[in-house]
């Protein structure tokens, strides 16, 4: 190995332009990969693609509902205002008047609006090349040609048969049921053309002012919308705008055009368009919560007595109550709810950064607002992650910086390992997006780690290189700089080494996170060490060397450190057994406390408390029903079993079982939804409005009667109305209970909590009183239930990568010392180091998250490289002849050291990790130092310990050396 | 919560009258709107409506009434369900509407949105609807050929009330001024064709017995087929009256 070091080494210095240029080809390979990065915060991402909850809920998305497309908004008066008030109400209008033209696209007017757009910057693009979105082509003419004899020439049974053949038509040949079949690629919806490139050559500058006295009042204030979105609200309105905010706001304009034309709003609840049905004095008369005049305009209520009328209107419906307007202690109603839910496409993250701001914008007097929803939540958690970048990142480099600086005292040695570490950085993350390998909140801290990993590679090969300045002359030059550098490499090597191995360990994991985690911080050691080999050697060849008193490092050692490690030393030989036994005791304690951990997934708990969605999430829970939602569907086995008032009825009682305020207290089942919902409000406006009739009729004829004169909107044409997607799939077979859940009030929304919730549901189906009538199957599904499962897998990818990591440890160190006692005794400041930490966490209640789960690689990869550097250099001293006290008093004051430097230059590297936006990345930051901490007592304490009471023997490294 | 019912008489009056009339394209649509009704009809039709995966077929008999300008009518589905409707209306004026659900049930029913599905067709009730031709104002747009015979190529915009449709172009047959297809088109563009095929005289007047209306964007369509039908029978007025429901 030593051998092999030593020729690359040598290549390296009589190549130097040579590496230099194939460096920077390189970089620039990995520089165009950083543009194709995308950040992806969303739970599915790193979901095992092959777990069974994970493929259900993704078919349930299609077939039935995406229940992660669900946006909740509380509306509550500002202060000094009143709910129930027309200041309130022509606000709230105008958000539903905007919010209103994503659920009804009109063309014309969309074309003119974006016409106006393009017009006012003389904005080009070639209608030639623009390609309609294909319809949709099925072929009936054969069907209908024999519909046509059967139902217009045969007078006898001609319709019974024509009703047997359309029975007996393939449904399709996909059936979104099957397992085993992979998800139709075109199952998203498609927008009315499509997305334009825009041509700018001749652009003509144009204001903001310019482009809003051409807009109608309600584009106007999807124009201020957009400029929220893209920061240019406080752009002055009379100022021409440059070709590039022009174009972003072209282009932002263009997409909201695109996915207007979807009608991608697909369900609106909310307090001024909603509409109910009465059936006072036997007469059913639609009811429109808010009239319109005959110029379209709605009469908003203003006088006490209108605001009465309009509050009969809405409390008459029960389901109201529940999605529409929450009460307070007095019944009065206290704050309005806007619920939304988008149709089937494939990323909502785009619209959703644009459409926020059409919500959030009324967030202003006499309006407030709170916002929440899965898509919400990513949106947040990727702010925050671009936000955590753009602010470790340079922390990072400032530290590592610092850090050079103060070991070199020279140009060349801040900027040659600065470069080094961050050719290693850039190298990786391109590499990532070329693989296209997308962020996620783990993979977000892959460039400060990597940066501080890379930095302790170029400060062991540039350090080398200043020891060995002195022996270094013109003549000599070559031979000494291959000799030094080949020397340190070794080091280096075995050092990226162990670190790339306890990352591999993760790479195993079915967590998508943390395997490209794994693996990409494994590839990033590689890439640190590589350029370390590379660039340092190829650019000081190249240099004259540095003159000696230039070098003002290594004077003197830090007072602190040097204490702190002899009382080290004096412990581990003068109090060998109390230290045992004290060791002893805080890993069984650590143990104790590790048992106490508990994984958690539930994307709340990223957030700080007093971050603006954790504000949102307690005061949503407090006003309505959860933002979550588990799916429990019901298979009836037949075509229109859904119809038949059993399975209706049965899932009634469920849904009165779901009311009880034990479920909510305890298991946090905060309401209920579902197809039958509907049956029951027909059935009560049929009788009379009478409230003992929201019921499920006992007939089957009237549910269907129910349906046949239901006359909601299909707007993509699948045989339901769109009101009725989320409950039923299109044969009427399934039937699906919506159970809402989420954060009560001061009790968050855990895994564990989702569990005990799962359970609960689990454990009333399977009560024998409570089977589904005529052997209907049921199943749950939906993104929630993945929190669950993949807290499960982090359990268990964690366990396995320590377990596998120790055992890969025990064999190097075999490999090494050809000692079995060795190889055991090696493991100590690992196993010390995992058991303190995690004890911690299980102590403290702080939960083992995705962030927390790189401790322990942290833990095995400092720790081994402390155990061998400890063990190399006591070897080292015990073959000079020392016994074993005097060998380890040496080794700390020689390895001791250097490892406790190490340790405090890392902790302070990773510290920075405190400043996230994240709660686990900050409590990262503050676990990975007491990993340091305990890895390092480990290893300079209870290791030497054990060495010295059970004599274990080292034998040379340096024989084992040579076979790694 | 919506529930939108209409008479079906229209079914049966959307062909010859369904259209409406600058100058010549007025006198076009009165052309049309002169074309020979009955009396009274009695008949069977079928609807087959297909959407995406799902195809269903719906049954009803159908019997109405002329009383001067005002029609009354009374549909009794067969399948899948027992509902029936009653229904009194005249043009320019809001219907009378009762249900009969299958358990007996009668409700009266107000007039309702009539950009709505009916009955989970790709009818809206605006299509079902009696029309006045003087509600529309009309456009000639020249002359189409649609199926290999020549046709009026006519715009027509409604004057007041509720708009479901930005604008119908119909295309009038000039061998004997019946529609054969219809282009509505909504506030979202271009959305239903509709067309008329299996076109019959019976008793002297023009029967198209096959009306398909299409998505533009071809994810469906509802044909109705007159299965049978009887024009100028004996109908008694009890038959259409509320009480007989």
């Amino acid at each position: 190995m030593k051998k092999i070091i030593e020729k690359w080494i040598t290549l390296i210095i009589n190549n130097p332009r040579a590496v230099l240029a194939s460096i920077i080809l390189l970089t620039a390979f990995f520089i165009s990969g950083l543009r194709k990065i995308e950040i992806d915060s969303s739970v599915e991402y790193l979901m095992p693609k092959d777990e069974p909850v994970y493929k259900l809920t993704e078919r349930v998305k299609v077939a039935l509902v995406n229940e992660k497309t669900f946006l909740i908004t509380s509306i509550e008066p500002s202060e000094g205002h009143e709910l129930l008030s027309n200041e309130v109400f022509n606000s709230l209008n105008l958000l539903v008047e905007e919010i209103e033209e994503y659920k009804d696209f009109n063309l014309n007017l969309e074309n003119e609006r974006l016409n106006t757009i393009i017009k006012a910057g003389n904005a080009l693009y070639n209608i030639e090349n623009e390609p309609e979105v294909k319809k949709e082509e099925v072929n009936l003419d054969n069907l209908e040609e024999d519909l046509d004899k059967m139902i217009l020439e045969d007078s006898g049974k001609g319709t019974e048969n024509a009703e047997k053949l359309l029975k007996k038509q393939k449904v399709s040949s996909y059936d979104i049921w099957d397992m085993t079949k992979p998800l139709p690629e075109d199952r998203y919806d498609k927008p009315v053309r499509e997305k334009r490139i825009y041509d700018l050559t001749k652009y003509t500058p144009v204001s903001i002012s310019q482009i809003r006295s051409s807009l109608d009042t309600i584009a106007n204030r999807q124009l201020d919308s957009i400029l929220l979105y893209l920061k240019l609200n406080d752009f002055d309105k009379n100022m021409n705008l440059s070709v590039k905010q022009y174009k972003k706001i072209l282009n932002a304009w263009e997409s909201l055009y695109l996915y207007k034309s979807l009608n991608i709003v697909r369900m609106f609840l909310n307090p001024i368009s909603g509409e109910d049905i009465s059936g006072k004095n036997n007469e059913l008369t639609p009811v429109d919560f808010i009239e319109k005049n005959e110029n379209g305009k709605r009469e908003l209520p203003v006088t006490k007595e209108d605001f009465i009328e309009y509050e009969k209107k809405i409390r008459l419906s029960p389901i109201n109550s529940i999605n529409l307007f929450s009460l307070n202690e007095k019944n009065k109603i206290q704050a309005f709810a806007l619920g939304i839910s988008l149709r089937s496409i494939e990323h909502y993250n785009h619209f959703y950064e644009i459409f926020h701001h059409v919500i959030e914008k009324y967030n202003t007097k006499p309006l407030k607002l709170h916002i929440m929803g899965s898509m919400v939540i990513e949106k947040y958690m990727q702010e925050f992650m671009q936000r955590d970048l753009s602010t470790l990142l340079p922390i990072v480099f400032i530290l590592v910086i610092l850090t050079f600086f103060l070991n070199f005292y020279s140009i060349r040695g801040v900027l040659l390992p600065t470069l080094t570490v961050a050719l290693g950085a850039i190298w990786t993350m391109g590499l990532l997006g070329h693989l296209n390998v997308k962020m996620s909140l783990l993979v977000n801290i892959l460039p400060p780690l990597l940066i501080a990993i890379g930095s302790s590679y170029s400060i062991h090969m540039f350090n080398q290189y200043m020891l060995e300045l002195k022996t270094f002359t013109k003549e000599n030059m070559k031979k000494a700089l291959i000799e030094c550098m080949s020397h340190i490499s070794g080091t280096v090597f075995l050092a990226a080494f162990t670190t790339c191995i306890s990352f591999l360990t993760l790479s195993g994991s079915q967590v998508t996170s943390m395997r490209h985690f794994g693996q990409f911080a494994a590839v990033g050691a590689f890439f640190g060490m590589l350029v370390s080999f590379l660039l340092i050697p190829g650019v000081l060849i190249l240099l004259k060397p540095l003159k000696l008193e230039n070098n003002k490092n290594q004077k003197g050692t830090n007072l602190i450190i040097q204490f702190f490690v002899g009382r080290l030393s004096i412990l581990s030989t003068h109090y060998a057994k109390p230290v045992f036994i004290f060791s002893v005791l805080l890993f069984v304690l650590g143990i104790f406390g590790l048992t106490k951990v508990r994984p958690e997934t539930a994307p709340m708990f990223n957030f700080k408390d007093d971050s603006i969605i954790r504000k949102a999430d307690d005061r949503i829970g407090e006003l309505f029903n959860g933002t979550f939602a588990i799916n429990l569907i019901f298979d009836t086995g037949k075509k229109d079993g859904v119809k038949d008032p059993k399975i209706l009825k049965y899932i009634e009682d469920i849904q009165k079982w779901a009311d009880d305020p034990v479920q909510r207290n305890q298991y946090h089942i905060l309401s209920t939804a579902t197809f039958g919902d509907f049956i029951k409000r027909m059935n009560m406006a049929i009788n009379d409005d009478k409230k003992e009739f929201y019921k499920i009729p006992d007939s089957q004829h009237t549910i269907r009667d129910y349906l046949e004169i239901f006359a909601g909107e299909d707007e993509d044409s699948d045989g339901r109305p769109d009101a009725f997607e989320q409950f039923v799939d299109v044969d009427y077979r399934r039937v699906n209970l919506i159970i809402r859940t989420g954060s009560i009030k001061e009790r968050l929304f855990s895994t564990e909590i989702n569990k005990k919730l799962e359970k609960h549901l689990k454990n009333y189906l399977e009560a024998p009183k409570n089977h589904p009538p005529d052997n209907a199957e049921y199943f749950m599904a939906g993104s929630t239930m993945n929190f669950p499962v993949l807290a499960d897998y982090i359990f268990e990818s964690q366990t396995s990568s320590i377990l596998l990591s120790l055992f890969i440890i025990f064999i190097l160190i075999y490999i090494l010392f050809k000692r079995i006692k060795a190889s055991f005794v090696s493991l100590i400041p690992i196993c010390f180091g995992i058991s303190q930490v995690y004890g911690l966490m299980g102590f403290l209640n702080i939960p083992l998250d995705i962030p927390k789960v790189i401790l322990s690689s942290i833990a095995i990869g400092i720790g081994i490289d402390d155990t061998i550097h400890f063990m190399r250099t006591m070897s080292h001293f015990l073959k000079k002849g020392m016994n074993i006290k005097e060998a380890i008093y040496h080794t700390h004051a020689e390895a001791g050291l250097a490892i406790t430097y190490t340790s405090v230059a890392l902790i302070l590297g990773f510290s920075i990790l405190m400043v996230s936006s994240f709660k686990p990345v900050f409590y990262l930051g503050l676990l990975v130092s007491g990993v340091m901490f305990s890895t390092t007592i480990g290893a300079l304490l209870f290791l030497p310990v054990y060495i010295y009471l059970f004599k274990i023997e080292i034998p040379d490294f340096e024989n084992g050396d040579n076979k790694i | 919560m919506k529930i939108k019912l209409k008479n079906m008489l229209a079914v049966f009056l959307i062909l010859p009258a369904l259209a409406f009339a600058d100058e010549k394209g007025r006198q076009i649509m009165e052309k049309n709107d002169a074309l020979k009704e009955p009396d009274t009809r009695k008949g069977v039709s079928v609807m087959v409506v297909m959407k995406g995966d799902s195809k269903e077929l719906k049954e009803f008999e159908m019997v109405s009434k002329k009383y001067g300008k005002k029609t009354r009518s009374r549909s009794t589905f067969l399948k899948p369900t027992r509902i029936e409707f009653l229904s009194w209306s005249e043009p320019g004026e809001d219907s009378l509407q009762w249900i009969k659900l299958s358990g007996g049930t009668v409700r009266k029913i107000a007039s309702s949105d009539k950009g709505g599905s009916f009955v989970g067709s790709h009818f809206y009730y605006e299509d079902m609807q009696d029309r006045d031709i003087d509600d529309f104002n009309y456009k000639y747009l020249g002359d189409e050929k649609v199926n290999g015979e020549d046709c009026f190529k006519v715009e027509s915009v409604k004057k007041k009330g509720t708009k479901v449709y930005v604008k119908t172009i119909v295309y009038i047959r000039k061998s004997d001024y019946f529609m054969i297809k219809a282009d509505f088109y909504e506030n979202k563009g271009h959305t239903k064709i509709l067309e008329v095929d299996k076109i019959e005289t019976i008793d002297g007047i023009l029967t198209a017995r096959k009306i398909t209306m299409s998505r533009t964007d071809g994810k469906g369509k509802s044909i109705i087929y007159i299965k049978e039908v009887d024009y100028n029978k004996s109908v008694s007025d009890e038959f259409l009256k509320k009480e007989s429901l």
